[in-house]
């Protein structure tokens, strides 16, 4: 009864915390920090989940682990600013990864 | 990409809900995977200051489908100029694709997924997609200095349970935007 009492109340809250905002943000005016803090919490959160899943998805700091992932995800970027096209963008960077990992592995 | 058992035991007891076959405590899950919610607490944010004639219906369905990739296509595409009606529908439109999407591909993944053998590498796809998204977003001297202290700020804080690096990321991120006077993109 404990795990269903708690999985009810973990869908109960996650969509509150989704809600809530929705609710009480839209049109109204905001504080200039605030405003000036949302503006950057898009970018901010995707940052704050990819990085670690780029450089550390076993929560293990390993340079020599992350190395193929780090230059796969860097030429992810480089491909996407000049394309624009996230098939290319994700396509490229499988491949390079791919290939990184045949170089480490042998 | 390394030892695939081990991966995936190390990624089962990253999530929230493996937390109890741990045995941890209730509340603790609970804790955890509410806490997990911070990055969309900050997308869903960013989308309502972004949608200011919705109904409350309109938010209440928009909220259930709050996802941070759908909504990182919304804002990417509302950047380029969209009216308040037509963006309530864009972000409904991806958002309702990609609840579908995921549902439908969590079900193949339950049903038929352990008689699939992929390549380790496609594991790597998501954070793929994310990049396509994050590297669009940064349109503002000040999104790059918030993308950069919660990368750093994250990543400092990887080995900590719960996904407490990353709410420390987000939270370092929004700190700093919060203090860019030169926000506007």
């Amino acid at each position: 009864v404990t795990t269903w009492l708690a999985v009810a109340i973990v869908a109960g809250g996650c969509y509150v915390l989704r809600f809530g905002p929705l609710l009480l943000l839209s049109g109204r005016q905001l504080p200039d920090r605030v405003a000036r803090a949302l503006r950057v919490a898009g970018p901010a959160a995707l940052a704050a989940l990819v990085v670690p899943a780029v450089v550390a998805p076993t929560s293990t700091l390993d340079p020599i682990a992350a190395a193929p992932r780090l230059v796969a995800a860097a030429a992810a970027v480089v491909v996407h600013r000049r394309r624009r096209s996230v098939g290319l963008t994700v396509g490229t960077g499988l491949l390079v990864l791919g290939a990184a990992d045949v170089v480490v592995s042998t | 990409v390394g030892d695939l058992p081990a991966d995936l035991r190390r990624h089962r007891a990253a999530a929230p809900g493996r937390l109890f076959d741990e045995g941890a405590a209730p509340l603790l899950v609970v804790v955890a995977a509410l806490a997990v919610s911070a990055p969309l607490v900050a997308s869903a944010s960013s989308l309502a200051a972004q949608l200011p004639r919705a109904s409350t219906p309109q938010r209440a369905l928009a909220a259930f489908l709050v996802v941070v990739p759908a909504c990182a296509v919304a804002l990417n595409r509302f950047q380029q100029g969209l009216s308040a009606r037509r963006r309530l529908r864009y972000y409904l439109g991806v958002a309702t694709a990609m609840y579908l999407v995921w549902q439908l591909t969590t079900a193949i993944g339950l049903v038929a997924g352990a008689g699939l053998r992929l390549p380790d590498v496609l594991q790597f796809t998501a954070p793929l997609a994310m990049v396509a998204l994050l590297v669009p977003s940064v349109t503002s001297r000040a999104a790059r200095t918030a993308v950069t202290v919660a990368s750093v700020v994250a990543l400092a804080g990887v080995a900590l349970p719960a996904g407490i690096g990353t709410i420390a990321g987000l939270g370092a991120g929004l700190w700093v935007g919060m203090r860019d006077e030169g926000g506007a993109s």
